[in-house]
């Protein structure tokens, strides 16, 4: 139960040590002149194999992004209203125009998730895992305000990342992946916070994580 | 040794962001494994109930001690009321979650005012009292 907070907790505190990237960051301009108050997440676009994936996906977005500041609207919920609109399946609601998503809503912003890969090889000894996902957050006019794009691999062979914490979590997700049945949410959970919060293209701080004036 | 694992996890993340490394706030709500009981719940639906009480229980929690919940858990506990049938106790959710979140308001003044539609249609009369 706590692994969540735990996961999100020991990545903030990873961040903090981190140096800043020396390349020059993105462009931010769309965003912060929109500057969203609330995410409506939908369905996630499945361009792999595995018929869990967007159910995984779909489970792990709603903490990130609230952690980074944003109101996120219920995740079940949010399925539950768009099926009664005759919306299913994910492919069919990124077609839907952004202003009629976000106006069913009331959502400042629509975000839109394809899995471009997950995939796990088991092989004799060694088991890579591979996902792959790409995000776009569309405002309610429909302008482009962010992008990213997040390649987690994993295989147990190749855990130790010199840094006691990163291996921590690392052997968390290691637990989770076992051939049996393997779970990918912490991986998939990891790829999320990478991307949303503290990789050099994340999402910049919406208005319930910026410092009060 | 799961347990273990994350007990030690959790002191390693706590001595760090003692030493100062840390800049910022750590975490802004606590969500009661939110993430891992709605994918199980999509997994398994006879998990839903799972679901229902863990958001249930972390709420009651969260208004004893004074502390913001997370937003949209209201409204996920609303609904899932909604499906086994229990319409009111998801419009007071509903209700909940538009009083903590103002951004939430178009969405809960739909679902509140469709299930309030339902009902008067469902059951005159007892709309009438």
């Amino acid at each position: 139960m706590r692994r969540t907070a735990l996961v999100v907790a020991m990545a903030l505190a990873l961040a903090g040590c981190a140096t800043p990237p020396p390349r020059a960051a993105k462009d931010m301009s769309a965003l912060v002149t929109a500057s969203p108050r609330s995410i409506l997440v939908v369905p996630a676009v499945n361009r792999s194999l595995d018929v869990d994936a967007p159910n995984v996906l779909l489970s792990a977005l709603a903490i990130p992004l609230a952690e980074k500041g944003y109101y996120v609207f219920p995740i079940h919920t949010t399925q539950v209203v768009l099926q009664q609109e005759g919306f299913y399946e994910g492919e069919q609601i990124h077609r839907e125009a952004t202003a009629n998503l976000a106006a069913l809503f009331g959502a400042d912003a629509v975000l839109y998730v394809t899995i471009a890969r997950w995939d796990a090889q088991y092989l004799l000894i060694n088991t890579t895992v591979t996902v792959e996902f790409n995000y776009r957050l569309v405002g309610k006019d429909g302008t482009e305000l962010w992008t990213n794009q997040q390649r987690l691999q994993y295989s147990p062979q190749q855990t130790n990342t010199g840094n006691a914490l990163a291996n921590l979590v690392a052997a968390a997700i290691t637990a989770a992946m076992t051939r049996a049945a393997p779970n990918y949410l912490p991986l998939t959970r990891q790829a999320n916070v990478q991307a949303i919060m503290l990789g050099p293209d994340a999402l910049p701080d919406g208005p319930y994580r910026r410092p009060p004036k | 040794m799961k347990l273990r694992l994350c007990g030690l996890a959790l002191a390693a993340a706590l001595a760090l962001a003692l030493s100062g490394c840390a800049t910022r706030p750590t975490t802004l709500y606590q969500w009661g494994g939110y993430d891992e009981l709605l994918y199980q719940s999509y997994k398994s639906p006879e998990r839903t109930e799972s679901l229902r009480v863990g958001l249930e229980t972390l709420l009651t929690r969260l208004e004893l001690q004074k502390q913001q919940a997370p937003p949209g858990l209201y409204a996920e506990l609303g609904t899932l009321y909604l499906e086994q049938g229990d319409h009111q106790k998801a419009v007071h959710y509903y209700g909940i979650e538009r009083s903590h979140w103002p951004e939430s308001k178009t969405l809960m003044d739909a679902l509140i005012k469709t299930l309030e539609r339902r009902a008067k249609t469902v059951n005159p009369e007892e709309a009438a009292k």
